[in-house]
């Protein structure tokens, strides 16, 4: 074994050691919303995953029939309910109108608290006018629908009121499944919550093909299935991605192929050049982990991606080995090395900036680049044995005069600067992601059937204690309340409805206290016949001490929708949130109370795509003045200038061609920018610095470099998912504009 | 404390789990000539008097008033002796657009009494158990809800009338009897004025 690979082996076992030292399981994030570098996201986990799989895993399921069909409905829809249940896409299954059992160990936990309890409306009325209870109860009392009062403990049913003034009246049920109706059609409700989704599955056991069983099993019984969640959508995104990338990757890859055997007659350089990319990718997870500890999915993503700039490494040194003569291997390790120190530099730069995204990209580019450049490096020498020619084209290249290079340099640098006066933005996530007709479909029936669905837009309510969170709560619900009144929210859910804070139960207390002595509830006994003895019985009896409420302990007893309401502790922070109902308006301008924020999730991403892409944008000068400076040293001024020029005159082309093609500018475009300014940092050192004698095989390589990335993202640009074929029109554009202009200056050289 | 747990409990879950009981032959004959019988339209005003025995009470609560159906818009109780109280029953025709009782009990006690003084008994059998009984031109209905958590508040209703019903008698688990007498029940024009103001939202009390 030479020394060389003894060096990489070594180098490996290191990278291996320090990566199993620092890898801890939650390395790789996925919700976007932790690249924000606000501090208003929570900071627990462990409360996010909760919130996600609460607000974002749910997943409704429909079952529609004509009205006559009740019974059949019900029937199926327990049908339906196992079929879902026995599905390992999905976690749970709830169905039926309401867990009894629950409902009375929460009843009977509350009931001795009923003095001081009550509901917004009778609330109010003790407020307002004490003597309206006495009115309304004697009506009901003479009216006939007064069954079920229960004169003895709760003779004016505000208890009673309190604990069914958040239960829904559903027309009507049928073996414990409630049968909703609208105009000639019944239907049921089924809610479920979708395990992760799992994109590594087959598309057998997805959610997708579940909903397309279930659908056809729904018409054969004489129904139809809706359904509606955001599950279904990412599924179907990540799904439509990866065939497309399979499809697109499968036939790049036999281009590639072809390509490498035609050019060096041998599998070797290919298999070689994929080792050293892979060899990158793998030192850039390494040394993110080591580094930072954990990276964003769209990090690693892009980072993968910036990574196959390797490629060159590999294609410079196996095309210098067609050399004839012995192997000249020292004439490209100056190049090699200024390109790689360049480049790292550029991409370490980022991570001084305080930005998730851009530091894990900085990192991982960095290190992928010098893990695959000490792969080429260390390994190829020994590997790479590869026989000499001369190459054919070496005559054919057209000998031209400088202006050749430098118009089409200048003109898309000017055109560059035209086009960043017309560039505009969009990060809109429909720009992103355009959901299928059929979940459309689906969609909007459904939201025709159930006017009031919770909107995916909450608050998030958060305090030192659970006191502090159901007080914070009981403010904002102040706030809501006046948002009802003016029909911009049609209503609101949270913990208060059941537990209001400690202070507003004292009040209540002091209320019905208050009421039970004064003139209005003796009134109300003297109108029912009791005598002045009976009369100070029953108000003796019906004042009861303040009791303390245990919310641990009724949250052990409450419904589901209260459990998945609160949020829990985590840190020294309680969480609650409140879901909102009907919004028709922006809500953004609220004034909010300290410890509530208001989630607005899609925005939330918007704003994060939109902050990450100017960031890219702006930092884009940097990077070129770090290239600048490291190839100063080794170039002098002048071809170090033309060196920066050469990428800077693609980049701003390539942003010139997507403007003028009418497309909003949006993160993908940016990142694939990025790229490009790689790809023509390393053509241009190589153009700048390769001897007379080689230059034909640097512009070999340089060719084949581009055509590889040509083919291997170039193509993403006809991918039906706007973006990556954002992503991978810029990438075609951009690699196509730096060989034009790394082959003109090839042809210019000597004349000029 | 248990027991009234439990009624209430009862109300909570008195839809659980429904029993379908069929009519026999004789029996669903029987009610189609009572609803033939019956002179109903789709808007009547009458009268009524209500008594009410609780057994917690020293005596019965006695009140009378007037009472005003439209098929769609539900039913209006006005008690006018001995205490002032006006209040409106509605029918809901799907839930989108109905309004959320603050009394979840009041919309199960109501929404069978307005089919009761629709005639409409056919609806009622998805959940009650209808025995009716024909004599000359008297006719008798018992409604026994086919849920044991609804039989845990409502025993039985009884209907009785000849071409217009004339007595409703509620037995509540709890022992209370509420018998209701209706009297001069007769159909109207939909702009009766006298209905047009039972119906009207600021007349409650």
């Amino acid at each position: 074994m030479s020394r060389r690979v003894a060096i990489w082996f070594c180098f490996v076992g290191l990278l291996i050691v320090l990566t199993i030292f620092r890898y801890h399981e939650g390395w790789l994030q996925t919700d976007i919303l932790q690249l924000a570098d606000s501090s208003s996201s929570l900071s627990s986990e462990k409360i996010q995953k909760k919130v996600n799989q609460q607000l974002q895993g749910s997943l409704i399921w429909v079952l529609v029939s004509k009205e006559k069909d009740v019974q059949n409905l019900a029937r199926n829809t327990h049908v339906l309910a196992n079929k879902l249940n026995s599905s390992k896409t999905l976690l749970s299954v709830e169905y039926r109108w309401a867990d009894s059992e629950n409902y009375k160990k929460e009843w009977e936990q509350l009931f001795p608290l009923r003095q001081q309890l009550l509901s917004p409306i009778d609330r109010a009325i003790f407020n307002d006018r004490p003597e309206q209870i006495v009115r309304r109860q004697l009506g009901k009392l003479y009216g006939p629908d007064g069954a079920g009062i229960d004169l003895e403990m709760d003779p004016f049913s505000t208890f009673r009121n309190y604990f069914t003034s958040d239960i829904g009246v559903t027309p009507e049920v049928v073996d414990g499944i409630p049968i909703h109706k609208m105009e000639k059609q019944v239907y049921t409700l089924l809610f479920t919550v979708a395990a992760p989704v799992d994109l590594t599955t087959n598309g057998d056991s997805s959610l997708l093909s579940l909903q397309k069983e279930l659908k056809l099993w729904a018409i054969k019984n004489g129904s139809s299935l809706l359904v509606a969640g955001a599950p279904l959508h990412t599924e179907y995104a990540a799904a439509l991605a990866q065939s497309e990338i399979r499809l697109i990757g499968a036939l790049s890859i036999i281009t590639i192929c072809i390509l490498c055997i035609l050019v060096f007659r041998s599998l070797k350089p290919l298999i070689a050049s994929t080792f050293a990319i892979l060899c990158g990718v793998i030192s850039g997870i390494s040394g993110v982990i080591i580094i930072l500890g954990q990276i964003h999915i769209l990090a690693f993503v892009f980072g993968s991606t910036i990574s196959g700039l390797a490629i060159d490494y590999a294609f410079h040194f196996i095309c210098n080995r067609l050399r004839l003569g012995e192997p000249k291997d020292k004439d490209i390790l100056p190049s090699l090395l200024l390109g790689l120190i360049s480049s790292c530099l550029a991409f370490f730069s980022l991570t001084l900036t305080p930005f998730p995204l851009l530091k894990q990209i900085g990192v991982f580019v960095g290190c992928g680049l010098i893990g695959a450049w000490l792969t080429v490096i260390l390994l190829f020498p020994s590997w790479i044995n590869i026989k000499p020619r001369a190459l054919s084209f070496s005559k054919q290249v057209l000998k031209l005069n400088i202006s050749y290079y430098l118009f089409p340099l200048v003109g898309f640098l000017v055109l560059g600067a035209i086009a960043l006066q017309k560039i505009q933005f969009n990060d809109d996530l429909s720009l992103f992601y355009q959901p299928p007709e059929f979940l459309q479909q689906d969609e909007a029936h459904i939201n025709s059937l159930i006017k009031s669905r919770p909107d995916s837009r909450y608050f998030l309510i958060s305090g030192k204690d659970e006191q502090e969170v159901l007080s914070r709560e009981w403010q904002l619900r102040s706030q809501l309340n006046r948002l009802v009144e003016k029909q911009i929210i049609s209503g609101f859910q949270g913990v208060t409805n059941r537990v209001p804070p400690k202070e507003v139960q004292i009040s209540d207390w002091n209320l019905l206290s208050k009421f039970y002595r004064g003139d209005a509830a003796r009134s109300f006994y003297q109108q029912l016949g009791y005598s002045k003895r009976e009369i100070d019985q029953q108000i003796e009896s019906k004042n009861k001490p303040f009791y303390t409420l245990s919310f641990s302990d009724w949250l052990s007893v409450a419904s589901r929708q209260y459990q998945g309401l609160w949020l829990g502790c985590e840190d020294n922070d309680c969480y609650s949130i409140v879901r909102i109902y009907g919004l028709k308006d922006e809500l953004s301008s609220l004034e909010l109370i300290p410890g509530v924020v208001y989630v607005d999730t899609t925005k939330s991403i918007s704003e994060i795509m939109s902050q990450q892409r100017d960031l890219l944008l702006q930092l884009l000068p940097l990077i070129f003045a770090v290239v600048f400076f490291v190839t100063v040293f080794r170039v002098g001024i002048s071809k170090s200038l033309s060196i920066v020029v050469m990428p800077s005159s693609a980049v701003l082309g390539t942003l010139a061609i997507i403007i003028f093609l009418g497309a909003a500018i949006n993160l993908f475009h940016v990142a694939a920018l990025l790229l490009v300014f790689g790809i023509g940092i390393d053509y241009a050192i190589f153009s700048h610095t390769s001897q007379k004698e080689e230059q034909h095989y640097t512009l070999l390589a340089i060719a084949m470099a581009g055509l590889t990335t040509l083919l291997g993202f170039g193509l993403l640009a006809l991918s039906a998912t706007p973006a990556i074929a954002n992503f991978g029109l810029v990438l075609a554009v951009g690699t196509v504009l730096t060989l034009i202009l790394a082959f003109l200056y090839f042809c210019t050289r000597g004349k000029g | 404390m248990k027991s009234i747990s439990l009624l209430f409990i009862s109300i909570i879950t008195l839809l659980i789990s429904t029993v379908v009981f069929a009519l026999t032959s004789e029996q669903l004959q029987a009610l189609k000539e009572i609803e033939q019988k019956v002179d109903s339209s789709p808007q009547m005003l009458g009268t009524f008097s209500q008594t009410k025995i609780l057994p917690q009470l020293p005596r019965p609560l006695v009140s009378n008033g007037i009472l005003a159906v439209s098929e769609n818009i539900g039913l209006s109780w006005r008690i006018n002796s001995p205490i002032e109280s006006h209040r409106i029953f509605k029918i809901a025709s799907s839930e989108n657009d109905s309004q959320s009782p603050n009394d979840i009990i009041e919309s199960h006690v109501a929404d069978p009494l307005i089919q009761i003084v629709n005639g409409d008994f056919s609806k009622l059998s998805q959940s009650f158990i209808l025995n009716p009984k024909i004599e000359d031109e008297y006719w008798q209905i018992k409604l026994v809800p086919k849920q044991e958590s609804f039989r845990n508040i409502i025993q039985s209703i009884e209907v009785t009338g000849d071409e217009k019903i004339r007595r409703i008698t509620l037995a509540e688990a709890s022992k209370a009897i509420t018998e209701i007498k209706i009297e001069n029940f007769h159909s109207v024009e939909p702009n009766n004025g006298q209905l047009l103001s039972e119906f009207s939202e600021d007349n409650q009390k």
